[in-house]
């Protein structure tokens, strides 16, 4: 790391000797040093310094095994395809994705993994949470026009109070599923895609109704704009 | 006196106390979900305060930014990860208590802390606000600037063994920040500007998706190592006793005085913040504790002290930056600014005006705040014994959740504009992998952090010390506050080149 | 047999997923969907004049329109560039909107944004003239003393600015320019920054929001007021005009205007509704009393009218701007 970061700030210097002035055109009088100075005197305190550690320090080999780096790359892998995607599919469905991917990679660390059941698992856990989100969507957009067209009490035009239903659909939702599909699924293949799976959705939806619809935050809202 | 009963009279109500009970409690939420700030949480609840009463309205508040401040705490010491830069300096201690089995101490002293720090400073706020104001004025660019400095060096100072590395690290974060455009100018900087001067890349790296990416994202790369190996952790489900015994913090009385004064000054002179008092303070007390025989332990062994230090200066920062923000309409942090802001939208003009014509409500906002406070403690403590309940989990389960959330927080930042959080979320990711190297070979993350922070405004009042200079140093060297602040640099540099030096003859 | 079970509940589920959601995106609706939410984006930082009164403005427009899912957004950098193409850059559906200002007219002709030519003009509001001032305790009790002081030795005077392409700093260039630059401008961040530079004696004179001065009269002794006349302010009235100091062949903005502008392309009932609202807005008594308790003088305009209004003050910016240097593109030409 100190030699890369010593290549990193010679090349910052450069860049800095070589880009133009910032200073203002029309300040006739001057005296502001610009905008470069700073700069290169932080860059060439970088550089001496990790010159300095990279000729005195003896790199330390210890490397990543394979398993963990492989564990690193897919973690980093599914990362940066969620930084990418987020904008096109949207939040709910990239983030169920990413968290029932590493929840179930994570988990079954060391165990033998049955690759069919576990996409199909995805796949259901998927389906599961947009179709809860669907209908979670439908009860409050639906209790909001009723009550502003009179049908209900005012209360119900306030997102705050909104989203307190949300939340407690949503626990609901999770304690329905944990008590229903997950047992008539139950068995040892497949206790890690329940747990997986559950948690995922009550995650992301929970996560959805705290930042959407409580602090009305503009999560991407992708192919799911409802 | 007719004015303090009416400012009683303003604040009693059962609507008051209500509301203050919900936002500190929403406040302590804020804090402790990563990504959410302080600054946050109060503009998030802007839109309800307008609904109130002002007094009640300005309680809610007050109410969120004292919560946020006091809940960062709680990830801080049960996982080691600051819910916002409020907590930076706690975690060390925090982490280290926690895993010493004492994280209901640690948990329970950071409320205490935070309580005396909040409490007490608004004594300060209450009683010397005017004279604060006044010597606030006297900081110029060019003290600023030295203030800065010393900020940076004091962090490169205190985290991690290596000074030459921490130097190196609040170096590395001072050109993050001098990525973006030129604060004078506001000419571009950011390389291959053709491509990315359209892009929020253009004002430099984002300050909170860098600081979730360095602390959140990272984190979860580097517990990546931990998963293969063999597991033998024992989780500590009993969180022991809550309360700290109360000799011990009587016996802080020290630290907990330097902290607060240190709090107080700084989260009074503007633009500073917490950031700056928490590592200050914890500096203090090293010192402190090295001339108290035995009697307390240092900051940085998993010590009460290393917690109490932190958590009574951030908290006692936001009555400090109220000095100025009611007395001038000059925010302390971006809290307060955001408050002003607020403040504004109430009818009211922050100013000498307030203090000579509207007492009354003066009164009711120190009043709420103290409501306020009182509030965060009492959720805070009750709310103890469940936090540790995170713990239980395992990390392989936690951890993808914790990404998931790192990756909310860039996003709750960027507001409307998608393209903003695509960019803030590649930061975030990309600090990540930073923090995971940094980690790996052992350099301080707290620096960069401090230096991104920090950066903008050194470089700024540099530059702006240099022009009202005329193009010279005079501003600097003819300001007694400045040689003040640059003895404080030179004095910490070589009392820990010194130790360092002992150290290694030790050793050797 | 349990796996071929797991698969069709799984299949179930899916599909009444994908069902549902193709059910879920029809409807129409009209603007603004109650779900949806307007934000003002203000390109200035939180509390300062032009912040606080977008969220005046926007209180008003909740109370007149019921929706109450109106919100502010601070988008601060660039010189407010940052926030203005933000704006230009989303959806021109209406649900984004700009609190646009004399800052914007400035950042587009330093290049920053795209400015006033990639926007829809919905309202105009108000003007706030601005005011030079200096500390209380400081020797200068006019204009005329502190300029002939500037000019016994040039430099070491300091003007301040709220910076460099804000208003304030055109303003500062501008007279820095027209008088051979005698002074020393210096741009601070912002006027929370500016206030207690002078205040505390660190900078000499600095160029002021009214509002700005008027909550530090006690800190503060104004020298000129920029606009034209007098200040409607009792406590500003006898500051005298640039004409009255001796120097009213000097050509400065006089303050600052803001208004409201969408995204170019914004459909036009939309606009209309709009322009509704804020007109029941501005003209609401709670925003009325409060432009009066700033000294903010009303300047209405709506749609087109605004548009017009706006070039005016472009052409009567061009030659101002040019003359400071700070002009890019085509309007250093």
């Amino acid at each position: 790391m100190p030699a890369v970061m010593t290549v990193l700030s010679a090349l910052y210097f450069v860049y800095v000797l070589t880009s133009e002035d910032t200073i203002l055109a029309a300040d006739a009088v001057g005296g502001d040093p610009g905008g470069k100075v700073l700069p290169l005197a932080m860059a060439v305190f970088l550089f001496l310094g990790f010159l300095c550690i990279t000729i005195k320090e003896r790199p330390d080999g210890e490397a990543m095994d394979s398993g963990t780096r492989n564990l690193f790359l897919v973690t980093l892998g599914l990362s940066a395809l969620y930084v990418l995607l987020i904008r096109y599919v949207g939040f709910v469905i990239l983030s169920t994705l990413l968290l029932y991917s590493l929840e179930y990679i994570y988990t079954t660390i060391g165990e033998t993994r049955d690759k069919k059941l576990a996409v199909l698992g995805g796949a259901g856990t998927l389906g599961i949470t947009v179709a809860a989100f669907f209908v979670m969507r439908m009860i409050t957009r639906n209790l909001m026009s009723l009550a502003r067209a009179g049908v209900l009490p005012q209360i119900f035009t306030v997102t705050a109070f909104e989203a307190c239903i949300s939340l407690v659909y949503v626990g609901l939702t999770a304690l329905l599923l944990s008590r229903t599909l997950c047992r008539r699924l139950a068995g040892e293949r497949t206790a890690r895609i329940r747990q997986a799976g559950l948690l995922t959705m009550t995650a992301v939806l929970f996560l959805y109704v705290v930042f959407k619809q409580f602090f009305s935050v503009n999560l991407a809202a992708g192919i799911l704009n409802i | 006196m007719s004015d303090f009963i009416a400012g009683v009279g303003l604040v009693a109500h059962v609507s008051t106390f209500l509301w203050c009970g919900f936002g500190a409690a929403l406040g302590i939420i804020l804090g402790a979900l990563p990504g959410l700030t302080a600054t946050m949480g109060i503009a998030l609840v802007i839109p309800v305060s307008y609904q109130l009463d002002t007094a009640t309205g300005i309680g809610l508040l007050l109410a969120v930014y004292c919560g946020a401040v006091c809940g960062a705490s709680i990830p801080a010491i049960l996982l080691g990860i600051p819910g916002n830069p409020n907590a930076i300096a706690t975690a060390e201690d925090g982490q280290l208590m926690t895993k010493k089995g004492l994280a209901g101490q640690a948990l329970g002293g950071a409320v205490i802390a935070s309580m005396i720090g909040g409490l007490g400073s608004e004594i300060f706020l209450i009683f010397f606000s005017p004279m604060v104001a006044r010597m606030t004025l006297a900081f110029g660019p060019a003290e600023k600037c030295t203030l800065a400095l010393v900020g940076l060096v004091i962090i490169a100072a205190v985290s991690g063994d290596d000074l030459l590395k921490g130097l190196l690290m609040g170096a590395l974060g001072f050109v993050f920040a001098f990525l973006g455009p030129d604060p004078m100018s506001g000419r571009l900087r950011i390389p291959f500007a053709q491509a990315l001067g359209k892009t929020p890349f253009a004002n430099g790296l984002d300050m909170t998706s860098t600081l979730i990416g360095l602390y959140g994202v990272s984190q979860v790369f580097f517990e990546l190592d931990n998963f293969r190996r063999p597991q033998n952790v024992e989780v500590c489900t009993d969180i022991g006793k809550v309360f700290p015994p109360f000799k011990k913090i009587l016996s802080m009385w020290k630290i907990i005085l330097s902290s607060l004064g240190i709090g107080t000054l700084i989260g009074s002179i503007p633009g500073t913040g917490a950031s700056i008092a928490v590592f200050m303070s914890r500096n203090a007390a090293a010192g402190i504790c090295e001339h108290s025989k035995g009697k307390l332990d240092k900051p940085g062994t998993g010590c009460l002290e290393g917690v109490f230090a932190p958590e009574v200066a951030n908290n006692a920062v936001t009555g400090g930056a109220l000095i100025p923000a009611l007395s001038l309409g000059i925010p302390g942090d971006s809290a307060t600014a955001v408050l002003i802001g607020a403040l504004m939208i109430n009818g009211i003009t922050p100013g000498f005006a307030l203090f000579s014509q509207n007492m009354p409500l003066v009164y009711s906002i120190f009043l709420t705040l103290l409501i306020s406070n009182i509030f965060m403690g009492v959720f805070q403590l009750a709310g103890v014994r469940w936090y540790p309940r995170i713990l239980l989990i395992s990390p392989k389960v936690l951890m993808p959740v914790v990404l998931v959330l790192s990756f909310l927080g860039p996003y709750a930042l960027a507001g409307s504009s998608v393209s903003k959080g695509v960019y803030f979320l590649g930061t975030a990711l990309g600090m990540g992998i930073l923090g995971y190297f940094m980690k790996k070979n052992q350099y301080p993350i707290a620096p960069v952090v401090l230096g991104l922070i920090l950066g903008e405004m050194f470089e700024e009042q540099f530059r702006r010390g240099m022009k009202l200079g005329g193009g010279t140093f005079s501003r600097f060297y003819t300001s007694p506050i400045c040689w003040f602040f640059i003895a404080l640099v030179v004095c910490i540099v070589g009392s820990v080149v010194l130790k360092n030096r002992k150290k290694g003859k030790a050793d050797a | 047999m349990k796996s071929r079970r797991i698969a069709a509940a799984v299949l179930a589920a899916a599909l009444s997923a994908a069902v549902l959601t193709g059910c879920g995106s029809a409807g129409g609706s009209s603007f603004p969907d109650p779900e949806k939410t307007i934000t003002l984006i203000v390109p200035q930082g939180a509390g300062g004049g032009t912040d606080t009164q977008a969220r005046q403005l926007v209180e008003a427009m909740k109370a007149v329109s019921g929706n109450n899912n109106i919100i502010v957004e601070n988008v601060t950098g660039g010189s407010t560039g940052t926030g203005t193409n933000q704006v230009i850059d989303s959806e021109a559906d209406g649900y984004t909107l700009l609190m646009y200002g004399t800052y914007v007219i400035c950042g587009t002709m330093t290049g920053y944004t795209d400015g006033f030519e990639k926007l829809d003009f919905i309202t105009g509001l108000s003007m706030e003239p601005f005011v030079l001032a200096v500390q209380a305790d400081s020797p200068y009790q006019t204009l005329d003393d502190l300029i002939q002081a500037a000019k016994a030795d040039a430099g070491t005077i300091t003007l301040g600015n709220a910076g460099a392409t804000a208003t304030t700093g055109v303003v500062a260039y501008g007279l820095n320019n027209a008088l051979e630059t005698p002074f020393n401008v210096v741009s601070f961040n912002g006027g929370a920054e500016l206030i207690p530079a002078v205040l505390g004696g660190h900078c000499v004179a600095g160029i002021f929001s009214q509002s700005e001065v008027l909550s530090n009269m006690d800190g503060l002794r104004p020298l000129v007021f920029f606009g034209d006349g007098h200040s409607v302010l009792e406590e500003l009235k006898d500051v005298p005009n640039l004409e009255e100091s001796g120097y009213g062949d000097l050509v400065v903005p006089g303050g600052c205007f803001r208004g409201i502008c969408a995204p170019k392309g914004t459909p036009d009932e939309v606009k209309n509704y709009l322009a509704d609202t804020l007109e029941k807005a501005y003209n609401s008594d709670s925003f009325q009393n409060w432009l009066k308790d700033q000294g903010l003088l009303g300047d209405y305009s709506r749609l087109g009218d605004f548009e017009k209004y706006n070039e005016e003050m472009v052409e009567n910016l061009k030659p101002i701007i040019k003359a400071t240097g700070l002009a890019a593109g085509k309007y250093a030409e």
